[in-house]
């Protein structure tokens, strides 16, 4: 092996080992016990291994006012899986029409949903809240699938654009001579060969809708319709919470797009590199 | 083809019926709003264009344009070492490498670590007492580099850039990774054949080659840039401590809009024409972008 074949290796194993380091902290010190969480040992392995934070993270402890995320979890959860399959579909009907159909106004459309991307999320809370309190949707979790719903349509219709592109038009005109109109062509052409597009489409959106934040903090001010990571941040910015607690919440947090990326990261890495980046 | 008004109604109106109500009306309301002077209950004001001026040349000019050059900073640095960075990494695994699957999935994981977590676990690892960093520049004897890395004025606003470069420069290694991987070997071959070195095919072929992708990763981070929020609430709140050092537009707008302890003013007219400002930085460059997006396409 030559010299700059090892450096590279070097190299390498440096970041993986960086990149690494946070995810060791967090789980040594949430399966520590609170009696081995100390200033000193922070960084230590476990001594032995207690589910005891875990159990205190998700039910909470009403003596000490501490609340559990298990509600703020199941929350994420009715939150993120409509939110993820109907922004797949949106998306991907919107990419089947925008490559395979034309009408008017086609030329407008689609540069303004990709505007939709880059509108920081900021310029529109104020008006958002108002129109969701008119709705009767603010502070609620429909409310919220409504909203990352709605906002992943730019996203998703540019990756189905992306991935429909590469769908030979001839296909389309053979089903449209066997006489299948514009719903039968996406049920029996379209959809069918769409998997790959739904794998990348549905964990990206899995994660971010997961992992939104700001959505959350604004749209549900009440704590028992919030989501995870908002409920989080209540936690760990406490003063009276103790470390290992903190990291079980944490790590509960995390678990569920972490599971999603090690279980099916392979499709995501897959898709993304064979193209749906291409736009990028 | 053309499509019958029948399915468009059913297939792509419901879309964007939702995209206008929930995108933009709100965007256009917002822009109505900066009008105004409004705390948010009560009648609103009409003040013309009196919160920009003040923005840009009055009172608020200081917190304004404090926040305004930290996105610029923040821009600059993130693109130069991400894009670099991201490219040497995905040259290296690009050179055919043992453990090729297992180095792409680790340095992408943060990228699916919500952003709060990650504000949370750094802020812990580089905690001036019990943090890691400190501790393991003590155990090496360097304890005079030791530092409060969120705690100080000079320092926190680079800390959380190079947190931030921590969680997404797996994207950048991916994308330009794509890049990479799309150079048809042939060419890469041909050089070989010639003679070239590998430095004469990195630089001769797979830069020039991987180039587009760099620009518009560029422009794409000029636009993100600007929506920076989240680490900075979570690693320092929204006071944007210390002494306002790692404030941001995202944080300003979120303190004037929405209030918190120590804000300069709360108006949610004010805060509206800062959102506006925002949307008129980031407009050209995503003219830009989407021409670039389009003309690739043909």
């Amino acid at each position: 092996m030559k010299i700059s074949r090892i450096l590279l290796y070097i190299i390498l194993i440096f970041f993986a080992v960086f990149y690494l380091m946070p995810v060791y902290i967090l789980l040594t010190t949430s399966f520590k016990s609170f009696a081995e969480v100390t200033l000193r040992e922070m960084w230590n392995f476990p001594k032995n291994f207690s589910f005891e934070s875990f159990i205190q993270a998700w039910k909470g402890n009403p003596s000490r006012g501490l609340r559990g995320l298990s509600q703020n979890f199941m929350n994420s959860i009715y939150l993120v899986i409509p939110a993820t399959i109907i922004s797949a579909f949106l998306g991907s009907l919107n990419g089947y029409v925008l490559t395979k159909w034309k009408f008017k106004g086609a030329d407008i459309i689609f540069p303004l949903l990709l505007f939709g991307m880059f509108i920081p999320y900021q310029s529109i809370l104020i008006p958002l809240v108002q129109v969701l309190q008119k709705t009767k949707l603010y502070g609620s979790i429909p409310g919220l699938i409504f909203v990352h719903s709605v906002y992943g349509i730019p996203i998703t219709t540019l990756i189905f654009r992306n991935y429909y592109a590469t769908i030979p038009t001839e296909l389309i005109e053979a089903a449209k001579i066997d006489g299948a109109g514009f719903a039968g062509i996406y049920r029996r052409v379209i959809f069918p060969v769409s998997m790959p597009g739904f794998a990348v489409v549905m964990i990206w959106q899995f994660t971010s809708i997961w992992n939104d934040f700001l959505f959350g903090l604004v749209v549900a001010p009440n704590p028992s319709v919030q989501p995870i990571t908002v409920a989080l941040n209540n936690l760990a910015g406490s003063y009276f919470v103790e470390w290992n607690i903190q990291m079980a919440g944490a790590l509960l947090t995390a678990l569920p797009p972490l599971l999603v990326y090690i279980f099916l990261g392979r499709f995501f890495m897959r898709g993304l590199l064979a193209g749906s980046l291409s736009g990028v | 083809m053309k499509i019958k008004c029948f399915y468009f109604c059913v297939f792509v109106f419901p879309a964007l019926f939702l995209y206008t109500i929930f995108v933009i009306y709100p965007f256009i309301s917002s822009i109505h709003l900066s009008l105004f002077s409004w705390v948010g209950v009560g009648a609103k004001k009409y003040v013309g264009l009196k919160n920009f001026i003040d923005i840009l040349f009055g009172n608020f000019k200081g917190e304004f344009f404090n926040a305004f050059w930290h996105n610029i900073y923040f821009f600059i640095v993130v693109s130069i070492i991400e894009v670099s960075l991201g490219f040497l990494i995905a040259l290296g695994l690009a050179s055919q490498i043992k453990g090729y699957h297992i180095f792409r999935s680790i340095i992408y994981l943060p990228n699916v670590i919500s952003m709060v977590l990650v504000g949370f676990i750094w802020g812990l690892i580089l905690n001036p007492q019990i943090g890691l960093v400190n501790q393991f520049l003590k155990f090496i004897g360097l304890s005079n580099l030791a530092k409060p890395w969120l705690g100080d004025p000079n320092l926190a606003f680079n800390t959380i850039i190079a947190v931030n470069i921590w969680r997404h420069l797996g994207f950048y290694v991916l994308v330009m990774l794509a890049s990479i991987i799309g150079i048809l070997p042939d060419y890469i071959e041909a050089g070989y054949i010639d003679g070239a070195s590998n430095w004469q095919i990195i630089r001769k072929i797979i830069i020039p080659m991987t180039l587009p992708t760099a620009q518009t990763l560029i422009l794409l981070l000029f636009i993100w840039s600007f929506s920076v929020f989240e680490l900075v609430y979570a690693l320092e709140g929204v006071q944007a401590g210390p002494f306002r050092s790692t404030d941001v537009l995202g944080t300003l707008f979120y303190r004037t809009a929405f209030g918190g302890l120590g804000s300069a003013r709360m108006d949610l007219g004010l805060g509206a024409a800062i959102v506006t400002l925002m949307f008129i930085f980031i407009l050209p460059v995503s003219f830009i972008y989407v021409r670039l997006v389009e003309r690739r396409r043909q």
